[in-house]
């Protein structure tokens, strides 16, 4: 685009680069890892498996029983997508574990939650989803950091 | 209770929106007092018009106190049968009702930023922001769709500092408008944009957002969560997602804070 020539590139533009998002997510699921780094051009992409669908999957995949089985080469102490406690993102977006920057978390590892009461935020187009506790019961886990984009179906926390 | 000015306004029946406006003077926030309304069993279109929001919510940048009987202040319950993940979509549909609303009183001078600032000649003239709300079973129970659109503020009533940054109807055509004839307008224009998009999906609606789209061509930033992109602002694609230009390819932005280069915010 004629546009783009008129600025020129900052040289340390931090944008994100979806090919090679697309090769490494390619890579982790052909050798079983459950992690991959690459830092290149002063940016670091982590891809990382800890849930069924990879970080980089389209939108509309569904996660669940069709997908393929997944090699756990470490035993972690909880694999959180097979706990029954386990909240996952129903949507794509941005999760916020405070309801406005800087305020008090939602919920705090080991803070106790009834049923229905708001554990985190997720927005997307300035929808924000507050998400709640599907269950009463201690929070064992929270498996983003405030601010962390989502993909649908990613493991938020874990209730038990 | 203070008489309430909209009730001439209200329109059809339970379910058509703005079959029913509660008008109050002040509240902590419009949203809050439609989600306990909600919560009770209100009928989609029900909504909540106030005066004054001690705590209006907006989950980033500041907000400040304007004086009351100035400005459109709105929460609308709707609760649409879609996926979750498609209800991000209507606050582009709300920001289309809105543009519409605001060309009424201040016509070819209004734009969008995405997803859904209201701009009148490059500065911020309203906002939207909507809660879904979903039931413990993450099943979708109602959607709350907040729009806060400056009418007959005056500049001297905007903070010093932010008089570059907001603005209102009335800065910019230099008149008082009609604030029941504006809001019966939004909730018209909402009530046939939220049924087109039921119907026919928001691909159907993409190029009336594009009329409005201020973006096209700009250099801009965006703050989303913990990851910031830069890029050249092209558009918007079928699912309402902001497509960027950037030096390793076309991206997709789904969340975030946008801001201009060289434009204020």
């Amino acid at each position: 685009m004629a546009r783009r020539s008129e600025t020129p590139p900052l040289p340390k533009t931090p944008a994100i680069d979806p090919e090679a998002i697309r090769e490494l997510a390619k890579l982790l699921d052909e050798t079983g890892l459950t992690e991959i780094e690459l830092q290149r051009d002063g940016m670091l992409i982590r891809v990382a498996r800890n849930a069924p669908a990879p970080a980089t999957r389209a939108l509309p995949a569904q996660t669940g029983a069709g997908s393929a089985p997944i090699a756990t080469p470490a035993p972690a102490p909880i694999e959180p997508t097979q706990h029954p406690g386990l909240v996952a993102s129903p949507m794509v977006g941005v999760a916020y574990l405070a309801p406005a920057p800087g305020a008090r978390p939602f919920v705090e590892v080991g803070g106790q939650v009834k049923v229905g009461e708001t554990l985190i935020i997720v927005e997307a187009m300035k929808t924000m989803n507050q998400i709640p506790a599907p269950r009463s019961g201690t929070v064992i886990q929270i498996l983003v950091e405030d601010g962390q984009p989502v993909e649908y179906g990613e493991p938020l926390m874990i209730i038990e | 209770m203070a008489r309430n000015p909209y009730s001439e306004i209200e329109r059809g029946e339970p379910g058509a929106i703005g079959w029913r406006i509660h008008y109050f003077e002040q509240v902590d926030s419009t949203q809050q007092v439609a989600a306990e309304l909600a919560g009770q069993g209100a009928a989609q279109g029900t909504i909540v018009v106030a005066e004054l929001q001690t705590a209006g919510r907006g989950r980033l940048g500041r907000t400040w106190h304007s004086p009351p009987g100035v400005n459109l202040y709105a929460t609308t319950i709707l609760r649409p049968r879609m996926p979750l993940s498609e209800v991000p979509r209507l606050t582009l549909v709300a920001g289309i009702a809105a543009a519409e609303a605001l060309g009424t009183v201040a016509p070819g001078m209004v734009a969008l930023k995405w997803p859904n600032d209201l701009w009148l000649k490059g500065r911020k003239a309203g906002g939207i922001i909507a809660e879904a709300l979903t039931d413990k079973g993450q099943e979708l129970s109602c959607v709350l769709v907040g729009i806060g659109l400056n009418l007959n503020l005056a500049l001297h009533e905007i903070p010093a500092d932010l008089r570059d940054k907001a603005t209102s109807v009335r800065i910019v055509t230099g008149r008082r408008c009609d604030r029941i004839a504006v809001a019966q307008a939004l909730f018209e224009r909402l009530g046939a944009r939220y049924a087109e998009v039921q119907r026919d999906g928001f691909a159907a609606l993409s190029d009336e957002y594009a009329r409005y789209f201020a973006l096209a061509g700009k250099r801009v930033t965006i703050v989303d969560g913990t990851r910031h992109v830069s890029g050249v602002a092209i558009g918007i694609d079928r699912t309402g997602a902001l497509l960027l230009e950037t030096p390793t390819g076309n991206t997709r932005v789904i969340a975030g804070e946008v801001s201009v280069e060289g434009v204020y915010q």
